[in-house]
Protein backbone atom coordinates (compact mmCIF):
# COMPACT_ATOMS: atom_id res chain seq x y z
CA UNK A 1 0.00 0.00 0.00
CA UNK A 2 1.19 3.29 -0.59
CA UNK A 3 1.95 5.81 1.94
CA UNK A 4 -1.00 8.73 0.92
CA UNK A 5 -3.32 5.02 0.61
CA UNK A 6 -1.66 4.51 4.34
CA UNK A 7 -2.36 7.95 5.58
CA UNK A 8 -5.58 8.33 3.86
CA UNK A 9 -7.18 4.76 5.44
CA UNK A 10 -5.49 5.98 8.96
CA UNK A 11 -7.56 9.28 8.62
CA UNK A 12 -10.77 8.04 8.00
CA UNK A 13 -10.32 5.32 10.40
CA UNK A 14 -9.26 7.75 12.73
CA UNK A 15 -12.43 10.24 11.78
CA UNK A 16 -14.89 7.33 12.04
CA UNK A 17 -13.63 5.78 14.78
CA UNK A 18 -13.22 8.67 17.38
CA UNK A 19 -16.75 10.76 16.06
CA UNK A 20 -14.24 13.78 16.39
CA UNK A 21 -16.54 15.76 13.96
CA UNK A 22 -15.06 16.83 10.89
CA UNK A 23 -16.58 20.21 10.15
CA UNK A 24 -14.60 20.75 6.80
CA UNK A 25 -13.40 18.95 4.44
CA UNK A 26 -11.44 18.64 0.96
CA UNK A 27 -9.37 16.79 -0.38
CA UNK A 28 -6.10 17.24 1.13
CA UNK A 29 -7.34 17.97 4.49
CA UNK A 30 -10.31 17.15 7.27
CA UNK A 31 -10.47 20.17 9.92
CA UNK A 32 -11.19 18.03 13.71
CA UNK A 33 -12.03 19.63 17.12
CA UNK A 34 -9.95 18.77 20.10
CA UNK A 35 -11.19 19.25 23.44
CA UNK A 36 -8.42 19.91 25.16
CA UNK A 37 -7.76 20.39 28.70
CA UNK A 38 -6.03 23.76 29.51
CA UNK A 39 -4.00 21.98 32.15
CA UNK A 40 -3.03 19.48 29.83
CA UNK A 41 -1.10 22.14 28.10
CA UNK A 42 1.18 21.39 31.01
CA UNK A 43 3.12 17.99 30.21
CA UNK A 44 3.80 16.68 33.05
CA UNK A 45 5.16 13.43 31.65
CA UNK A 46 8.23 15.54 30.03
CA UNK A 47 9.67 16.15 33.53
CA UNK A 48 11.71 14.00 35.36
CA UNK A 49 10.23 14.51 38.94
CA UNK A 50 7.24 16.59 40.23
CA UNK A 51 8.50 18.44 43.38
CA UNK A 52 6.61 20.11 46.16
CA UNK A 53 8.08 22.50 48.34
CA UNK A 54 6.24 23.29 51.40
CA UNK A 55 4.06 26.13 50.50
CA UNK A 56 5.55 29.18 52.90
CA UNK A 57 3.06 29.86 55.53
CA UNK A 58 2.67 33.33 56.72
CA UNK A 59 0.69 34.45 60.03
CA UNK A 60 -0.17 31.07 60.79
CA UNK A 61 -1.96 30.60 64.41
CA UNK A 62 -0.03 29.63 67.37
CA UNK A 63 -1.93 26.34 68.28
CA UNK A 64 -2.15 25.30 64.71
CA UNK A 65 0.39 24.26 62.03
CA UNK A 66 -0.94 22.90 58.76
CA UNK A 67 2.07 21.21 57.26
CA UNK A 68 0.88 18.00 57.45
CA UNK A 69 -2.40 18.81 55.97
CA UNK A 70 -1.07 20.53 53.40
CA UNK A 71 1.58 18.05 52.25
CA UNK A 72 -1.27 15.32 52.16
CA UNK A 73 -2.85 17.29 49.69
CA UNK A 74 0.12 18.03 47.65
CA UNK A 75 2.04 15.01 47.64
CA UNK A 76 -1.38 12.11 47.95
CA UNK A 77 -4.43 14.08 46.40
CA UNK A 78 -2.79 16.28 43.39
CA UNK A 79 -0.66 13.15 42.47
CA UNK A 80 -3.42 12.25 41.50
CA UNK A 81 -5.43 14.77 39.78
CA UNK A 82 -1.88 15.36 37.71
CA UNK A 83 -1.30 11.54 37.17
CA UNK A 84 2.15 11.65 38.36
CA UNK A 85 3.73 11.21 41.40
CA UNK A 86 4.95 14.14 43.33
CA UNK A 87 7.41 14.21 45.76
CA UNK A 88 8.23 16.21 48.75
CA UNK A 89 11.22 18.33 49.01
CA UNK A 90 12.69 18.99 52.29
CA UNK A 91 13.09 22.84 52.54
CA UNK A 92 13.27 22.90 56.22
CA UNK A 93 16.70 24.01 56.54
CA UNK A 94 17.07 26.30 53.44
CA UNK A 95 13.83 27.86 54.93
CA UNK A 96 15.79 28.42 58.17
CA UNK A 97 18.75 29.64 56.68
CA UNK A 98 17.06 32.36 54.49
CA UNK A 99 14.57 32.87 57.22
CA UNK A 100 11.79 33.01 54.29
CA UNK A 101 8.99 35.21 55.07
CA UNK A 102 8.54 35.33 51.08
CA UNK A 103 8.55 33.20 47.83
CA UNK A 104 11.53 35.23 46.77
CA UNK A 105 14.04 34.11 44.68
CA UNK A 106 16.91 33.52 47.06
CA UNK A 107 14.51 30.32 48.19
CA UNK A 108 14.23 29.34 44.60
CA UNK A 109 17.59 29.46 43.91
CA UNK A 110 18.88 27.07 46.93
CA UNK A 111 15.32 24.89 46.24
CA UNK A 112 17.23 24.84 42.30
CA UNK A 113 20.57 24.21 44.09
CA UNK A 114 19.01 21.05 45.71
CA UNK A 115 17.83 20.11 42.51
CA UNK A 116 20.87 19.84 40.61
CA UNK A 117 20.51 16.39 40.11
CA UNK A 118 17.15 16.39 38.15
CA UNK A 119 16.84 19.73 36.50
CA UNK A 120 14.30 18.82 34.43
CA UNK A 121 12.08 18.98 37.85
CA UNK A 122 8.76 20.87 38.13
CA UNK A 123 8.71 22.66 41.12
CA UNK A 124 5.44 23.48 42.92
CA UNK A 125 5.41 25.82 45.94
CA UNK A 126 3.70 29.07 47.02
CA UNK A 127 2.48 31.12 49.81
CA UNK A 128 0.04 30.38 52.39
CA UNK A 129 -2.00 33.04 54.31
CA UNK A 130 -4.16 33.24 57.32
CA UNK A 131 -5.87 35.83 58.46
CA UNK A 132 -7.41 35.69 61.57
CA UNK A 133 -9.37 38.38 63.66
CA UNK A 134 -10.52 37.62 67.04
CA UNK A 135 -13.91 39.31 68.12
CA UNK A 136 -15.84 39.55 71.41
CA UNK A 137 -19.77 38.98 71.76
CA UNK A 138 -22.30 39.06 73.89
CA UNK A 139 -24.00 35.75 73.86
CA UNK A 140 -26.94 34.25 75.88
CA UNK A 141 -26.59 31.14 78.01
CA UNK A 142 -28.12 29.67 80.29
CA UNK A 143 -26.81 29.99 84.08
CA UNK A 144 -26.98 26.94 87.00
CA UNK A 145 -30.48 28.89 87.72
CA UNK A 146 -31.68 27.72 84.28
CA UNK A 147 -32.28 32.01 83.79
CA UNK A 148 -30.74 32.90 80.39
CA UNK A 149 -27.52 35.12 81.13
CA UNK A 150 -25.81 37.46 78.93
CA UNK A 151 -22.04 36.32 78.99
CA UNK A 152 -18.92 37.29 76.40
CA UNK A 153 -17.67 34.75 74.30
CA UNK A 154 -14.97 34.82 71.79
CA UNK A 155 -15.06 33.80 67.83
CA UNK A 156 -13.02 33.87 65.30
CA UNK A 157 -13.16 35.53 61.68
CA UNK A 158 -10.89 32.89 59.47
CA UNK A 159 -9.80 34.09 56.02
CA UNK A 160 -7.44 31.70 54.14
CA UNK A 161 -5.24 32.61 50.93
CA UNK A 162 -3.52 30.21 48.59
CA UNK A 163 -1.09 31.51 46.09
CA UNK A 164 0.09 28.35 43.99
CA UNK A 165 2.97 28.19 41.51
CA UNK A 166 4.39 25.70 39.07
CA UNK A 167 7.63 26.74 37.96
CA UNK A 168 9.85 24.86 35.39
CA UNK A 169 13.26 24.50 37.12
CA UNK A 170 15.45 24.07 34.27
CA UNK A 171 14.30 27.57 32.76
CA UNK A 172 12.90 29.19 35.51
CA UNK A 173 9.48 29.74 33.81
CA UNK A 174 6.25 29.82 35.66
CA UNK A 175 3.25 27.72 34.22
CA UNK A 176 0.83 28.58 36.93
CA UNK A 177 0.09 30.88 39.67
CA UNK A 178 -3.17 31.65 41.10
CA UNK A 179 -4.37 32.67 44.17
CA UNK A 180 -7.26 31.58 45.93
CA UNK A 181 -9.12 32.85 48.56
CA UNK A 182 -11.92 32.21 51.30
CA UNK A 183 -13.58 32.75 54.52
CA UNK A 184 -15.50 32.00 56.98
CA UNK A 185 -17.02 34.02 59.84
CA UNK A 186 -17.74 33.14 63.78
CA UNK A 187 -15.44 30.48 63.80
CA UNK A 188 -15.29 28.37 66.85
CA UNK A 189 -11.53 29.57 68.75
CA UNK A 190 -10.92 26.19 70.13
CA UNK A 191 -10.84 24.44 66.82
CA UNK A 192 -8.09 25.79 64.66
CA UNK A 193 -7.45 22.07 62.70
CA UNK A 194 -11.26 22.33 62.37
CA UNK A 195 -11.38 25.93 61.03
CA UNK A 196 -8.37 25.22 58.57
CA UNK A 197 -10.09 21.97 57.11
CA UNK A 198 -12.95 23.65 56.54
CA UNK A 199 -11.64 26.56 54.26
CA UNK A 200 -8.89 24.28 52.85
CA UNK A 201 -11.31 21.68 51.11
CA UNK A 202 -12.99 24.92 49.22
CA UNK A 203 -9.69 26.15 48.46
CA UNK A 204 -8.59 22.96 46.88
CA UNK A 205 -11.38 21.89 45.38
CA UNK A 206 -11.26 25.35 43.48
CA UNK A 207 -7.78 24.61 42.86
CA UNK A 208 -8.30 20.85 41.22
CA UNK A 209 -11.08 22.10 39.60
CA UNK A 210 -9.00 24.22 37.78
CA UNK A 211 -7.13 21.93 36.86
CA UNK A 212 -9.19 19.68 35.48
CA UNK A 213 -11.97 20.77 33.87
CA UNK A 214 -11.07 23.53 31.77
CA UNK A 215 -11.29 22.32 28.43
CA UNK A 216 -10.90 24.18 25.77
CA UNK A 217 -11.80 23.22 22.12
CA UNK A 218 -9.07 23.59 19.47
CA UNK A 219 -9.55 23.34 15.84
CA UNK A 220 -6.88 21.38 13.65
CA UNK A 221 -6.49 20.58 9.96
CA UNK A 222 -5.67 16.58 9.51
CA UNK A 223 -3.86 16.27 6.31
CA UNK A 224 -4.80 13.44 3.90
CA UNK A 225 -1.76 13.78 1.40
CA UNK B 1 -10.93 8.68 27.90
CA UNK B 2 -12.14 6.26 24.45
CA UNK B 3 -11.29 9.18 22.42
CA UNK B 4 -7.67 9.52 23.61
CA UNK B 5 -7.33 5.79 23.63
CA UNK B 6 -8.24 6.46 19.39
CA UNK B 7 -5.81 9.14 19.11
CA UNK B 8 -2.98 7.18 20.81
CA UNK B 9 -3.33 4.05 18.32
CA UNK B 10 -3.62 6.74 15.46
CA UNK B 11 -0.52 8.12 16.96
CA UNK B 12 1.24 4.63 16.85
CA UNK B 13 0.73 4.13 13.05
CA UNK B 14 2.00 7.59 12.20
CA UNK B 15 4.62 7.06 14.08
CA UNK B 16 5.14 3.79 12.12
CA UNK B 17 5.07 5.48 9.25
CA UNK B 18 7.63 8.05 10.06
CA UNK B 19 9.64 4.94 11.48
CA UNK B 20 9.82 3.14 8.11
CA UNK B 21 11.31 6.38 6.24
CA UNK B 22 7.98 7.17 3.97
CA UNK B 23 7.11 9.95 6.54
CA UNK B 24 6.35 13.22 4.81
CA UNK B 25 5.06 16.67 6.25
CA UNK B 26 1.31 15.25 6.52
CA UNK B 27 2.33 12.51 8.56
CA UNK B 28 4.36 14.88 11.09
CA UNK B 29 1.43 17.10 11.53
CA UNK B 30 -0.80 14.78 12.18
CA UNK B 31 1.20 12.87 14.58
CA UNK B 32 1.36 16.91 16.10
CA UNK B 33 -2.71 16.54 16.44
CA UNK B 34 -2.44 12.92 17.89
CA UNK B 35 -0.23 14.39 20.68
CA UNK B 36 -1.55 17.84 21.06
CA UNK B 37 -5.21 15.72 22.04
CA UNK B 38 -3.13 13.64 24.76
CA UNK B 39 -1.65 16.83 26.23
CA UNK B 40 1.67 16.15 24.98
CA UNK B 41 1.94 19.94 23.89
CA UNK B 42 5.77 20.08 23.38
CA UNK B 43 6.92 16.82 21.39
CA UNK B 44 3.34 18.67 19.49
CA UNK B 45 5.68 21.39 18.68
CA UNK B 46 8.67 19.36 17.51
CA UNK B 47 6.49 17.38 15.20
CA UNK B 48 4.61 20.81 13.68
CA UNK B 49 8.19 21.86 13.26
CA UNK B 50 9.65 18.47 11.68
CA UNK B 51 6.27 18.90 9.27
CA UNK B 52 6.84 22.64 8.47
CA UNK B 53 10.76 21.61 7.45
CA UNK B 54 9.64 19.17 4.89
CA UNK B 55 6.76 21.45 3.70
CA UNK B 56 7.20 25.16 4.97
CA UNK B 57 4.62 26.67 2.72
CA UNK B 58 1.76 24.54 3.47
CA UNK B 59 -0.90 26.90 4.79
CA UNK B 60 -2.40 23.69 7.12
CA UNK B 61 0.11 22.95 9.16
CA UNK B 62 1.20 26.49 9.52
CA UNK B 63 -2.14 27.17 11.25
CA UNK B 64 -2.01 24.16 13.42
CA UNK B 65 0.97 25.46 14.60
CA UNK B 66 0.07 28.97 15.30
CA UNK B 67 -3.00 27.81 16.86
CA UNK B 68 -0.61 25.44 19.20
CA UNK B 69 1.41 28.50 19.78
CA UNK B 70 -1.62 30.49 20.73
CA UNK B 71 -2.88 27.71 23.20
CA UNK B 72 0.10 27.76 24.84
CA UNK B 73 0.10 31.66 25.15
CA UNK B 74 3.31 31.55 23.30
CA UNK B 75 2.00 33.20 20.49
CA UNK B 76 4.27 34.04 18.24
CA UNK B 77 4.21 33.29 14.50
CA UNK B 78 5.76 30.98 11.89
CA UNK B 79 7.37 33.27 9.98
CA UNK B 80 9.02 34.91 12.98
CA UNK B 81 9.58 31.31 14.74
CA UNK B 82 11.18 29.67 12.12
CA UNK B 83 13.90 32.11 11.50
CA UNK B 84 14.58 32.43 14.76
CA UNK B 85 14.74 28.80 15.75
CA UNK B 86 17.03 28.18 12.92
CA UNK B 87 19.65 30.91 13.91
CA UNK B 88 19.16 28.75 17.82
CA UNK B 89 19.73 25.23 15.79
CA UNK B 90 22.89 26.95 14.36
CA UNK B 91 23.96 28.05 18.13
CA UNK B 92 23.62 31.40 16.94
CA UNK B 93 21.74 33.17 19.72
Amino acid sequence: MKTGQLLSSIVTAVIVMTSLTPTACSPNFTEVKLEINEMKAIDYNKYDKIVYAALILESTPEDFNPAKELNDFFVGDLSKVLGKKIEPLNVADIDKEIKADTEDNARLEKIKDGLKESPNSLLITGKLTFDIKTRTKVDEVKGESGKKEKTFVKVQHWGLTMKVRFIEMETGKELFNKSYSEKTAGADVHNPKYNFDDLFFKLNNNFTRDLTSKKSTQRRYLLTE
Amino acid sequence: MAKQGLWKEAYMRWQRVAVSGKDNASVHNNMAIALESMGKTDEAEKEYRKALEMDPDNPRIKANYDSLKTFLGKGDKVEQKTGKEKKDEKGEI
